[in-house]
């Protein structure tokens, strides 16, 4: 009984075939099958989209998001800020010789093209670099000429530093031969600049209790984290530094000067370090580069043509 | 009327239809082989005649140079009105062909369908098989991307290592000492002609066979098979119990197909075609190719051999096996076909899919591949780096670095190849550590000469860290004289470093 009343029920199989049919015809017309190929595969030499390449090349060790990862954090509007947009391009071409950052170029033995690296710093600066208001100027980069005195600089660390990184303190040491035979004395000096505000190290603002930091201050307290290095590791860190300058004055009418044209950044091909510290020196304004920035923005997201 | 009943009477009478239906289709069968056991070779049919097709369709817009080839696919990917569905049904036909192929084969095995009479049936069945993987090889090269590319290259390389005629027989595979233009045209003239004919020409003879010697019968259990008394026998089964092939015993095979037809439309459909994956670049360091799931199995034996038995089983392991299928019919000719009173047949299969699926599976996830994007792309678990010295952070970065993630996980992202470091303090001490780093061993290279004191010193800070939070770090159980050998305790200690430890 009960089968055949369900039997009876499916009668009007007319409708039902023509509504089925309908919706599938509907269907195949309308919406992609699943198993349809999506877009052809981009060779890895022709990604330019910058989250892509910043996931595969850099997020291993500068964090997910350009925080929270062991290297140096990006996403930092200070750090970029301080940062010269030429000297952030060099870092990437030509990494830090000596440490854990190696070069990304083609030209240098690394995997990615020119156009690349330029997606990547533009990618970078247009992302996570923010107008920053600064009561004060930012000390320079580089802190080119200036002298850091070490005794004075031992005092300041005491003053500064001793509670998080003295002996047995809660974050730990940093005057080690290890770690400052890992850490160049630029690696320092930015570090004590823009902090690790990811982990909870202030910058060079609020180290000393609300008193800034002066350029002299934090070229002294380099001086005397750098006095604790063991001899021989300077020179070879000032030897790679050399090597890349040598090189990079032997392409400076090529492409590089070429991208930074592009980029808009308004500093000239030019990107020894001495013309750095003066492009970005100390009282240069923030603001300035950032709209300078802004207005080649647009043209900078797309890429090269 | 009488005009079209005239024309089929005269075309009867020339070409004996009538005859050859009564022969072929009409033929009697066992009433028990009508089961739903007996499918498979129907569904195999069935897929060679999808491939046939779908292949033919496929070959007006394919162009099999080295130039267009990947082009071409990618045109019908995505410009060709449903060219991708043409692929997808390719490909999954492919898919279909040699799983029914495989079910077939461990039918008729567990069947004894092999035994006397039809040791010829079985013999051209294999060579089917042969063929069928032939063609599953050489399609794999059509795709002309970088699986192709390098299945290609572990062919050669497989094929240059047999004595004596290896150099001349890679020189005659691929067309040339290299992989180029020619070796395209000529897996493109195996795949398309020759193959495929072979194919039509043995599945003609395996049909034949069957007819002439008839399907076997549902085995029974305790009915032996006697060469004196099988074909009396059978004789009396047909005429007791015989049926014709249609109507009576086709509907499942009829069934089953459509539904063969059914699913393959439907994966064509919803999972789509395989790759091209891309183009076929030797420079392209970042290939991680892998074969169809047919050879996974066989590309994970190879990963997974010793070296020194490599050359050994390459050639005897696929050698024997062919053989003992060659020899089966007639070591087993006769006995008992029923597989409840065949234990050791029922454990060879079980043995059989267990080792290639489990191989195979090994060779899908292929853990012994070093993924070389993660020291670049896989981050540190934030949680790791949270409260850690400069100098533990700093040896993360050494990690990274130097590329010790391409091979031990952290957090399950990173390579397999060397055990996961989550806990590793646990396990390791730190001298102990410092001598794995810088020795190796273990089926770790030695990485003392590419790593300064320094970085050694926080690497190892770091990995000291790694363990879970309520458990204690490993401990040196030797006595505390012991616990730091000189050398050891030299390594560790931060006296300074010479600069020659640089590049």
């Amino acid at each position: 009984m009960d089968v055949s009343a369900r039997k009876r029920s499916f009668q009007p199989s007319r409708s039902w075939i023509v509504l089925t049919t309908g919706l599938l015809v509907l269907c195949a017309a309308a919406c992609d099958p699943p198993g349809k190929p999506g877009p052809a595969e981009i060779a890895p030499e022709n990604i330019v989209d910058f989250q892509t390449l910043y996931g595969q090349n850099c997020a291993a060790c500068h964090g997910a998001d350009g925080k929270n990862g062991p290297g140096r954090i990006i996403n930092d509007p200070l750090y970029l800020a301080v940062l010269p947009r030429d000297t952030l391009r060099q870092i990437i071409q030509y990494g830090r010789p000596g440490t854990s950052m190696p070069a990304w170029d083609q030209r240098e033995g690394g995997p990615l093209s020119p156009k690349q690296i330029n997606a990547l710093v533009n990618g970078i600066e247009n992302n996570w670099a923010k107008p920053v208001h600064f009561a004060t100027a930012f000390p320079s980069y580089t802190g080119q000429g200036t002298t850091g005195d070490s005794g004075r600089g031992q005092k300041l660390f005491l003053r500064d530093c001793f509670a998080c990184h003295g002996p047995g303190a809660r974050v730990g040491t940093v005057t080690g031969a290890d770690y400052v035979s890992l850490v160049t004395d630029q690696m320092l000096r930015t570090s004590i600049i823009v902090g690790r505000p990811d982990l909870g190290m202030p910058d060079y603002r609020f180290l000393n209790l609300g008193h800034v930091l002066s350029d002299q201050d934090i070229a002294d307290l380099v001086a005397f984290l750098s006095s604790k290095r063991p001899a021989g590791i300077t020179a070879m860190y000032e030897s790679a530094q050399n090597r890349i300058n040598e090189s990079q004055s032997g392409q400076q009418g090529g492409s590089t000067g070429q991208h930074v044209n592009e980029s808009g950044s308004g500093q000239g091909g030019v990107l020894t370090k001495g013309n750095e510290g003066s492009g970005t020196g100390p009282g240069s304004p923030r603001q300035q580069k950032n709209e300078g920035n802004k207005s080649t923005g647009s043209s900078s997201l797309g890429g090269p043509k | 009327m009488n005009t079209l009943k005239r024309i089929a009477v005269w075309l009867d009478d020339r070409l004996h239809l009538t005859a050859l239906w009564a022969s072929s289709a009409g033929h009697e069968v066992p009433a028990s082989s009508g089961s739903w056991w007996y499918v498979f070779g129907s569904a195999t049919l069935l897929c060679f005649v999808i491939q046939v097709i779908s292949g033919a369709c496929l070959a007006f817009v394919y162009i099999p140079s080295t130039n267009e080839a990947y082009t071409s696919l990618q045109y019908l990917n995505h410009v060709q009105f449903w060219g991708w569905y043409l692929r997808g049904i390719h490909y999954w036909g492919s898919n279909f062909m040699v799983a029914f192929m495989s079910a077939h084969m461990i039918q008729v095995f567990l069947f004894g369908a092999y035994k006397y009479p039809r040791e010829l049936t079985w013999l051209s069945g294999l060579f089917l098989l042969l063929c069928t993987l032939g063609m599953a090889f050489t399609g794999q090269v059509m795709r002309w991307d970088q699986d192709a590319y390098w299945g290609l290259s572990i062919g050669a390389a497989i094929l240059g290592r047999i004595p004596l005629i290896g150099g001349g027989l890679v020189h005659l595979v691929l067309a040339g000492p290299i992989i180029a233009g020619e070796t395209l045209s000529r897996f493109f003239t195996l795949h398309v002609f020759i193959i495929p004919g072979l194919i039509i020409a043995i599945v003609g003879m395996h049909l034949r066979l069957v007819l002439a010697k008839g399907i076997n019968e549902y085995p029974r259990p305790g009915h032996r098979v006697r060469r004196a008394t099988y074909d009396a026998e059978y004789a009396e089964i047909i005429r007791k119990e015989g049926v014709p092939f249609v109507p009576q015993a086709i509907d499942k095979d009829l069934i089953f197909s459509a539904v063969t037809l059914v699913l393959i439309l439907l994966f064509a459909l919803i999972v789509g075609p395989k790759g091209p994956h891309g183009e076929p670049n030797p420079t392209l360091v970042d290939a991680s190719p892998r074969p169809d799931f047919y050879f996974l199995s066989l590309f994970a034996a190879l990963a997974l051999l010793p070296d020194w038995m490599e050359t050994f089983v390459m050639f005897l392991g696929p050698a024997l096996a062919i053989l003992i299928l060659i020899a089966l019919p007639f070591v087993a000719n006769t006995g008992e076909k029923s597989a409840s009173r065949r234990p050791a047949a029922v454990l060879w299969v079980i043995l059989a899919v267990l080792t290639i699926v489990t191989l195979a599976w090994f060779g899908l996830t292929s853990p012994w591949s070093p993924h070389m994007t993660a020291w670049s792309g896989d981050p540190i678990p934030a949680v790791y780096l949270k409260g850690r010295t400069p100098l533990e952070m700093h040896g993360a970065l050494v990690f990274q670095n130097k590329q010790c993630r391409n091979c031990h996980a952290l957090g399950g992202v990173g390579g397999e190849r060397g055990p996961a470091l989550d806990a590793v303090a646990t396990r390791l001490t730190a001298p102990e550590m410092v001598r794995q780093v810088i020795q190796g061993g273990g089926n770790m290279p030695a990485y003392g000469k590419k790593l300064t004191p320094a970085e050694v010193s926080a690497l190892v800070a770091f990995m000291q860290t790694l363990r879970p939070q309520a458990t204690p770090p490993s401990q040196n159980s030797a006595p505390p004289e012991n616990k730091l050998p000189r050398d050891v305790a030299q390594i560790l200690a931060p006296t300074a470093p010479s600069g020659k430890h640089r590049p």
